[in-house]
C-alpha cells in the first residue's frame, strides 16, 4: 500500500471509528431516557402482558422485569442504530485534526485534490500526520456505562417498576389470606359441574362443527366455570368473581336465546294450528312416542302441520278450498313467516321464515305444488330449530347446576372475606344480625369463620332469606313441569343454609333481559328485592364504609324494602 | 539558499505591468539551478520556510520598536504581505508613526508621511508638473508626490477634503496615479497605512464606506497596559531604527507565495458564510461584500504562511475576521444606542458560526 493510500484508509477507518463513537456518545447521552422506556414498559405490564387464569399471581413481577429489561435492550439497541452515522471525509478529517491538535492539517490534505505544489504539500504534511498512527487510540470511545452509583439508581429502577408493574388486585389478598378449604371445595365442584357439562355436551361436539361448538355460549360456560375455579385456586378471588358474574351472563344469554326458541315454537304452533286442518296429528317421526309435553309437543304439531298443509296443496280433492279459508291460510303463513324472521334464532329462522314467505306466496299465485315443496322445507327446518331446542334442553340442566355451583363458590368467598375482616366493628354488626335473625345462630362453634358464617345466616334470615334454625340443611329444590331449576337452599359454609327465592337461570337473567330491553319486567320488584338485599348486606359489612355512615345505608335500604 | 538582489524600479515596472508573473517562481527557479530538480512539495516547502523567515524578522524587528501592540503589529504585516492596506485609529502618541516608519526600514524601501489637512491638495500627495529651466530653455516635468514611495503614512486622513482623499484611495487600489492625462505606476510593494483620530472629530470628513472598503484592515490601536508603559517610561532615548531584514524585492517574493497558499473549499466557504452571516443579523445596518471575502482569504492565506502551512485553515479565518470585517459592516441605531460595536458583533458571529456546514 503506498503511502498515499495508507493515510486515506486511516481516514475510512476513522469513519468508522466515528460512527461507533458518535453511537456511543448519544446513547450515554439518551441512556436515561431508555432507562424511562423501561421503567414505563414494566409499569405497562398489565396491559403489555397480562396474566392468564392459569398463570400464578407472583409472576407478574418477573414479567414486569423481563419487559423492562427487553425494553431497555431494544431502546438501546434502537438508539445505537439511529445514532451510528458515518460521517463525512470531511468531517472524519475534522475529527482527526482534532485528536492530533493540528490546525486543518488532515482535512486540507483530504480537500485539496488540485496539482499545485502547495496542494501537494499539504497531502504530505497530512500522510505525514497521520500514516503510522492508531486510530484507536487518537479517537478512544467514550464509555457508555456511566457510574456505579448511576447503575445501581437505574437498577433500582427498573425494580421498583418491575414490583409495582408486576402488581395484581389479587397478590396482597392470596399472600395474606389463601384459598379456604371451603372455597376451594365449592370451586372443585364447580369444576366437575363443568366437567359434567362438557359429558354433556359431546354429542353435541359430534353433531356441530368444531368451531361452531366452541363458539356456543355453553362452551364459554365450561370455560369461564373452569378459569373461575384455576382463579380460585391460585387466589385471586376478585378474577374468580369477575369469572362467575361472567358465567352468570353468557348462561342468562344462552337461556334468553332458548327462551326464544320457545317463544317460536309456541307462535308458529299457534298460528300453523289455525291455518290447517283441525284433524289429530300422528306420531312424528322425530316424536315417535309422543311423550313430550308443553311447548315442545306444540312445536312438533307445527311441524307436522306444516306437513299436513303441504299434503293438503297436492291433494287434487282438497282443491276446492274456500276464498275466505286461503285468506285465512294465507295470512296465518304470512304471520308465522314473519314470526320466524323476528325471532332472530339464526341461520335457521331465517330460512324457516324465507320457506314460509316462499309458500305464501306460491299459494296466492295459485301455485299449489311450489307451496307444498316450500312448506316441507319450511318443516324440515323448523326440525332443525326442534332439535335445538332439544340439545338446550338437555344441556340446560347441566347449566344450571353449573350455575348453582358457581353461586355456591361465589357464597363461600364472600363467607370467606367475612372471615378476612375480623374487626371489633364487624362483631358488632354480626351480633346484631343475629338478634333479628329468625333462628339465632350457636354461640361458639368452630372459630371465628363459623360464627361468621352463621351471622351471615341469621342476617340473611333477617332479610327473609333464610328460614329454620342454623344447621338444618334444605337441600336441592324440586324441579317444576317447565323444567326451570328453582334453588330452594342455599349452602353457605358447613352445616349453615339459607334460603332464597332466587331462580336461578332463565328466570332470573330473563328479568334482566327484558329490563335491558326496556322491555316490561316479567317478576314483581318484592320477588327479586332478596337478592339485591343480599347484597346490599355484604356490602354493609365491607370495612370501606365507615362505620358512622353504616346505619344510614342500613335505613336506607330498609326503606326500600317491598311490603 | 541565494536569494536575488535588489532590482531596479524598471524591474518594478516590469513585474507590476504583468501581475500574473510570480517572482518567486524566479527565485526559486535561479535558486534551484545547479542543484537539481526538486519535487514540488520541496519546492513548496522551501518557499514556505523563506516567507515565514522574512516574516520572523519582520514581526521580530517591529516588536523590538513598538511595545504592547503585538496583535496589531501582527495584523499590520498580515495586511502588507496580503498587498492591502490599512486605516489604522488611535490615539495620538500611540506609535503610529514610529510603526510605519520602522517597517519602512525594516522593508528596505522608501517611506513618506503626508499629514493630511483640508487645505491639502491632491496634487500635494501625487505629485504635479512644474516649469523647470534646460539646457536650452525651459520644460515641464513631473515632479512625484509623497505618494511615491514604498510604505506611506496618510496622517489623520479625515481631516483632508474627500477630493484629496480619493486621489489617494485610486492609488492604493490601483498602484497608480494618473497626472495630467498619464498614469504613473507607483513603487511596489505599495502600503498604505492611514490613521484617524476618534477623539477630534469636528471639521473632518469622515471616509465613505466604499471607500472604507478600499482598505484590507481596519486595526484600533489600544492602549498600553502598565507594564508596557512602564517598559516604554524606562528607554530614555528614542529606540533606534532598525536597519533593513529584508528587501522590497524579496517581500514581493513573499506576497507572492502568499497568493499562492492553497484553500480548501470547506475553508472558502466558511469565509463565505461568515461574510453571509453579516447580513442576518438584525443590529447590522448593511453587512459586508464580496470584496470581503476576497479579504479574509488572502489575509488568511497570509496567516497560514506564516505558521509554515501550505493550506490555511478555518482557524487563519477566524483570527483576521475581526480586522477585516470591523469597518465593512455597519450598526443600526438601536445596536449602536445599545452600545454595540462592531467588534462585538463580529466576535458573536465568529462564535456562532460553526466551522462544519451542516450536511457536509
Amino acid at each position: 500500500m503506498s503511502r498515499g493510500d495508507a493515510w486515506t484508509a486511516i481516514v475510512e477507518r476513522a469513519r468508522d471509528r466515528l460512527a461507533t463513537r458518535r453511537a456511543r456518545i448519544v446513547l450515554r447521552r439518551r441512556l436515561g431516557l431508555v432507562l424511562l422506556v423501561a421503567v414505563l414498559a414494566s409499569i405497562a405490564r398489565i396491559v403489555l402482558w397480562p396474566l392468564t387464569d392459569d398463570d400464578a399471581l407472583l409472576i407478574g413481577v418477573p414479567r414486569a422485569l423481563a419487559l423492562g429489561l427487553s425494553a431497555f435492550v431494544l431502546g438501546s439497541i434502537g438508539v445505537w442504530l439511529v445514532a451510528r452515522r458515518r460521517p463525512s471525509v470531511l468531517q472524519a478529517a475534522c475529527e482527526l485534526d482534532a485528536a492530533l491538535g493540528l490546525p486543518d492539517v488532515i482535512v486540507s490534505g483530504v480537500s485539496l485534490q488540485e496539482d499545485g505544489p502547495f496542494e501537494a504539500l499539504a497531502r504530505r504534511r497530512a500522510a505525514d500526520a497521520l500514516v503510522g498512527r492508531d486510530v484507536a487510540r487518537l479517537l478512544p470511545h467514550p464509555r457508555v456505562i456511566p457510574s456505579a452509583g448511576r447503575v445501581v439508581l437505574g437498577a433500582l429502577a427498573l425494580l421498583i417498576a418491575a414490583v409495582v408493574g408486576g402488581y395484581e388486585r389479587s397478590v396482597a389478598t392470596a399472600l395474606v389470606s389463601p384459598p379456604t378449604g371451603a372455597e376451594l371445595a365449592a370451586a372443585e365442584e364447580l369444576a366437575e359441574a363443568a366437567r359434567a357439562l362438557a359429558e354433556e355436551r359431546e354429542e353435541t361436539r359430534r353433531e356441530e362443527d368444531a368451531a361452531t361448538a366452541e363458539r356456543s355460549p355453553e362452551a364459554r360456560a365450561e370455560s369461564l366455570a373452569r378459569a373461575a375455579q384455576r382463579a380460585l385456586a391460585r387466589g385471586d378471588r376478585e378474577r374468580a368473581l369477575e369469572r362467575i358474574d361472567e358465567l352468570r351472563r353468557t348462561v342468562g344469554e344462552r337461556s334468553a336465546a332458548a327462551e326464544g326458541l320457545d317463544r317460536l315454537a309456541d307462535q308458529l304452533a299457534r298460528h300453523l294450528d289455525a291455518a290447517s286442518p283441525s284433524t289429530p296429528s300422528p306420531p312424528s317421526p322425530s316424536n315417535p312416542s309422543g311423550a313430550r309435553a308443553g311447548s315442545a309437543s306444540r312445536q312438533r304439531s307445527a311441524e307436522e302441520q306444516m306437513r299436513l298443509l303441504a299434503r293438503r296443496l297436492r291433494d287434487p280433492s282438497a282443491s276446492g278450498q274456500s276464498a275466505e279459508e286461503r285468506e285465512r291460510t294465507l295470512e296465518r303463513l304470512a304471520r308465522s313467516a314473519d314470526e320466524a324472521r323476528r325471532s332472530g334464532q339464526g341461520r335457521e329462522s331465517e330460512q324457516l321464515a324465507e320457506a314460509l314467505s316462499r309458500a305464501q306466496a306460491a299459494l296466492a299465485e295459485g301455485r299449489a305444488e311450489d307451496a307444498a315443496r316450500a312448506l316441507e322445507e319450511a318443516a324440515a327446518r323448523a326440525d332443525q330449530l326442534s332439535e335445538a331446542r332439544e340439545r338446550a334442553a338437555r344441556e340446560g340442566e347441566a347449566l344450571a347446576r353449573l350455575l348453582e355451583r358457581a353461586g355456591l363458590l361465589e357464597r363461600a368467598v364472600q363467607l370467606a372475606r367475612l372471615g378476612e375482616a375480623g374487626e371489633p366493628g364487624e362483631g358488632m354488626a354480626l351480633g346484631e344480625g343475629e338478634g333479628e335473625g329468625a333462628g339465632g345462630g350457636e354461640p361458639g362453634g368452630e372459630g371465628n369463620a363459623r360464627s361468621l358464617a352463621e351471622g351471615l345466616a341469621a342476617r340473611l334470615a333477617a332479610l327473609g332469606l333464610a328460614e329454620g334454625p342454623p344447621g338444618v340443611s334444605h337441600g336441592p329444590g324440586g324441579r317444576g313441569s317447565d323444567r326451570r331449576t328453582e334453588r330452594s337452599g342455599l349452602p353457605t359454609h358447613g352445616d349453615v343454609h339459607a334460603r332464597s327465592q332466587v331462580r336461578e337461570g332463565e328466570r332470573a337473567v330473563g328479568v334482566l333481559r327484558g329490563l335491558g330491553r326496556n322491555a316490561e319486567a316479567e317478576r314483581e320488584y318484592a320477588d327479586v328485592y332478596p337478592s339485591y338485599g343480599a347484597v346490599a348486606e355484604d356490602a354493609l359489612s365491607d370495612e370501606r364504609i365507615p362505620a358512622a355512615r353504616r346505619e344510614a345505608i342500613r335505613r336506607y335500604f330498609e326503606a326500600i324494602r317491598p311490603e | 539558499m541565494t536569494l536575488p538582489s535588489a532590482e531596479s524600479r524598471a524591474a518594478e515596472s516590469r513585474a507590476h505591468d504583468d501581475p500574473s508573473r510570480d517572482v518567486a517562481s524566479d527565485v526559486f527557479t535561479n535558486d534551484e539551478e545547479g542543484s537539481g530538480p526538486r519535487s514540488r512539495h520541496e519546492e513548496a516547502e522551501l518557499r514556505l520556510e523563506h516567507a515565514q523567515a522574512v516574516g520572523a524578522k519582520l514581526l521580530t524587528g517591529l516588536k523590538g520598536v513598538i511595545l504592547g501592540q503585538d496583535a496589531v503589529l501582527e495584523h499590520v504585516l498580515t495586511a502588507l504581505l496580503a498587498h492591502g492596506h490599512v486605516l489604522l485609529e488611535g490615539a495620538p502618541g500611540l506609535g503610529k508613526t514610529q510603526l510605519v516608519r520602522t517597517l519602512s526600514s525594516l522593508v528596505g524601501g522608501t517611506f513618506s508621511r503626508i499629514q493630511f489637512t483640508p487645505d491639502l491638495m491632491p496634487s500635494d500627495v501625487v505629485g504635479t508638473s512644474l516649469v523647470v529651466n534646460v539646457e536650452g530653455g525651459k520644460d515641464l516635468r513631473f515632479r512625484p508626490g509623497p505618494i511615491f514611495a514604498g510604505l506611506v503614512l496618510a496622517d489623520e486622513i479625515n481631516r483632508a477634503t474627500p477630493k484629496t482623499q480619493s486621489a489617494l484611495l485610486e492609488a492604493m487600489a490601483e498602484g497608480q496615479v494618473t497626472v495630467e492625462g498619464r498614469s504613473r505606476p507607483l513603487p511596489r510593494p505599495f502600503f498604505v497605512l492611514a490613521t484617524e483620530n476618534p477623539i477630534e472629530m469636528e471639521g473632518v470628513f469622515p471616509l465613505p464606506e466604499a471607500q472604507l472598503d478600499r482598505f484590507l484592515m481596519k486595526l484600533v490601536l489600544p492602549m498600553p497596559d502598565l507594564d508596557t508603559l512602564a517598559l516604554i517610561g524606562a528607554r530614555a532615548d528614542e529606540p533606534a531604527i532598525p536597519s533593513a531584514v529584508t528587501t522590497p524585492d524579496e517581500l514581493l517574493a513573499v506576497q507572492a507565495t502568499a497568493r499562492r497558499i492553497a484553500s480548501a473549499e470547506h475553508v472558502r466557504r466558511y469565509a463565505a458564510r461568515l461574510v453571509l452571516a453579516t447580513h442576518d443579523r438584525p443590529e447590522v445596518r448593511f453587512g459586508a461584500g464580496p470584496r470581503a471575502v476576497q479579504a479574509l482569504m488572502a489575509c488568511a492565506r497570509v496567516k497560514a504562511m506564516l505558521a509554515g502551512r501550505p493550506a490555511v485553515a478555518i482557524a487563519d479565518v477566524r483570527a483576521v475576521a475581526g480586522p477585516i470585517l470591523a469597518h465593512r459592516i455597519a450598526l443600526g441605531f438601536e445596536a449602536e444606542a445599545r452600545g454595540r460595536t462592531t467588534a462585538n458583533v463580529i466576535a458573536e458571529l465568529v462564535d456562532a458560526l460553526p466551522e462544519a456546514e451542516p450536511g457536509r
